[in-house]
């Protein structure tokens, strides 16, 4: 019976994760076609302007440009969406796995052999301030890629990584809460009774994480990696366009900052004023899913408030 | 023993700090060390000062909530929707990105504010303080202090004082990184204000696709220069530690 339940939750979260990422693949591959397109229009629109007549296609054709990156851009708003899950999810479940197997590994059994290097994990990451991780990210990913061939091995992996040291400080925070929840369960002797009674330790751990984890402490991490992750990743697209290389994914948050740099680099030359009319809803698309995420975590927050004790969860 | 150990680690780091400093005098120019400091210590002056109000900040706002909690308690007063909403409020304020402040008023004096008012650290170090003293209030010690005709509150003041002391290296170091912003946008128009955060970021910039030995310097500086001040911050922590017979994290 035990086995055949862990196999069920098993094969529904896999399910689950499988569909995710495949209408997440989905939605990246249409607007990454959307996006070649839109560099197309991009390029023509250049070779005209350094053309000889720059002044008639000022004139004349720029309603025309202003349709075509119009409608390329209706069609990815849910794209943009899927693009966005698809980059923040894998990594807020990475930092939330990782933040899991260190707390269980330092607070399941004190006398184990692997506490210490837990610990040592964890105060390798917390030991170093976040912009240096960040730095130490750039450099690395920046070598790894100006490479011709490994380049293009990687590039798969080349804004995970990035994000992943965006959010290395969660890892810390998560592993003092897994860990802090783990000891107070070990308190109320449930664990000690589980072991003598002759349960495996994979078991254990694997019911600890079903009703103490599960519910309610990884949905909230996750949420507050990925907004913390989305947050971060937006302030620093504003002060570096060079960390958006092509191959990468676009958010609507991506897209607004890139609007940014380029109304920095046409406004001069090309006055046009109408593109960002055009964006501004995805404006109103990135307010709207900051408001979302934080009323989803104010909803956790106050279902946090509301428990009286974590073993009657 | 330990003693031993902490010589042994002061040692190793001089050695290193002059190591560092050799190389730099032989590689480079003295100036680039100057410039280097001056940055520094820039950044100290930024991120102490809002690591002051900060500090404060938090410490009024959740001994407040606590005072609301004792003092209404077994009254009609719906306190944990009081006490949510403050959150909300919190999460509302510090949920917009450092740009979003930076943008709305651009000016260097407000550099603290700025660190301060974004990307959920106050939210976060809040809730942290709130949930640690939430977990004493449920100890017997302060669940018996009315019978003793005493009060709760001054019962949990030892704990609130270790729970902000034992935040400040990671309030910190949050604060230290989040320098970055404030060094390139705040302080955009002003370079001579700028911080060695800032420094190091407009370096790596420069010097993407090549190596540049003056980036790998100025990191290693930069670690030299916050380890001893690392090293003091956490004084409270193993104090609480070995004062409370507990393990380091």
């Amino acid at each position: 019976m035990k086995h055949i339940e862990i196999l069920t939750h098993i094969l529904f979260y896999s399910l689950f994760l499988v569909a995710l990422i495949g209408i997440c693949a989905i939605g990246y591959t249409e607007y990454s076609q959307t996006l070649a397109l839109i560099d197309q229009a991009e390029t023509q629109l250049q070779a005209t302007m350094s053309g000889p007549g720059a002044i008639a296609f000022q004139d004349s054709n720029i309603s025309q440009s202003d349709i075509i990156i119009f409608r390329q851009h209706l069609s990815s708003i849910l794209p943009c969406f899927f693009a966005t899950i698809y980059l923040y999810v894998p990594v807020a479940l990475i930092i939330f796995l990782i933040a899991f197997a260190t707390a269980v590994a330092a607070a399941y059994n004190p006398f184990s052999r692997i506490v210490p290097i837990a610990r040592g994990i964890i105060q390798l990451i917390d030991s170093i301030p976040l912009v240096l991780w960040v730095f130490l990210a750039v450099i690395v990913v920046f070598r790894i890629f100006s490479h011709p061939q490994w380049g293009l091995y990687f590039s798969a992996f080349y804004y995970p990584a990035l994000s992943l040291s965006y959010g290395m400080v969660l890892i810390v925070i998560f592993f003092q809460q897994n860990k802090r929840i783990i000891s107070e369960i070990r308190s109320h002797n449930i664990l000690n009774g589980e072991i003598v009674s002759g349960v495996g330790d994979v078991y254990i751990i694997w019911r600890m994480f079903r009703f103490h984890f599960a519910k309610t402490i990884m949905i909230r991490q996750l949420i507050f990696a990925f907004l913390y992750v989305l947050l971060f990743d937006y302030c620093l697209m504003y002060i570096f366009e060079g960390f958006r290389q092509s191959g990468c994914a676009l958010t609507p948050l991506t897209v607004k900052a890139g609007l940014f740099f380029k109304r920095l680099n046409y406004y001069e030359t090309i006055h046009m004023n109408d593109v960002a009319n055009i964006y501004s809803h995805l404006h109103a698309i990135s307010f709207i899913l900051i408001v979302l995420l934080a009323l989803i975590s104010f909803f956790f927050l106050f279902y946090y408030f509301d428990r009286k004790d974590i073993i009657n969860d | 023993m330990k003693s031993r150990w902490l010589i042994f680690e002061i040692l190793i780091y001089l050695c290193a700090f002059t190591a560092t400093l050799i190389g730099f005098f032989v590689i480079h120019k003295p100036t680039l060390w100057i410039l280097l400091a001056e940055r520094f210590f820039l950044t100290m002056f930024y991120t102490l000062s809002s690591l002051i109000f900060l500090y404060f900040g938090v410490k009024l706002l959740v001994s407040g909530i606590f005072f609301i909690k004792i003092k209404w308690a077994g009254s009609q007063w719906p306190i944990h929707l009081i006490i949510v909403t403050i959150f909300l409020m919190i999460i509302i304020i510090n949920m917009f990105p450092i740009v979003f402040w930076i943008k709305l008023t651009q000016r260097p004096i407000l550099v603290p504010i700025y660190l301060i008012l974004s990307n959920m650290l106050l939210y976060y170090f809040c809730l942290h303080t709130y949930r640690e003293i939430q977990d004493e209030s449920k100890k017997l010690y302060i669940a018996s202090a009315r019978f003793k005709h005493a009060n709760a509150f001054d019962y949990l003041k030892e704990k609130r004082q270790w729970v902000m002391l034992n935040n400040i290296r990671p309030m910190f170091y949050h604060l230290f990184s989040f320098t970055l912003f404030t060094d390139t946008l705040a302080l955009a128009d002003y370079p001579t204000y700028q911080g060695i955060v800032g420094y190091i970021f407009v370096e790596l910039k420069e010097s993407k696709s090549t190596f540049s030995l003056e980036l790998l310097l100025a990191l290693i500086i930069t670690g030299l220069l916050i380890y001893p001040i690392k090293r003091m911050l956490e004084w409270p922590e193993h104090q609480f530690a070995m004062r409370h017979n507990i393990e380091l994290k």
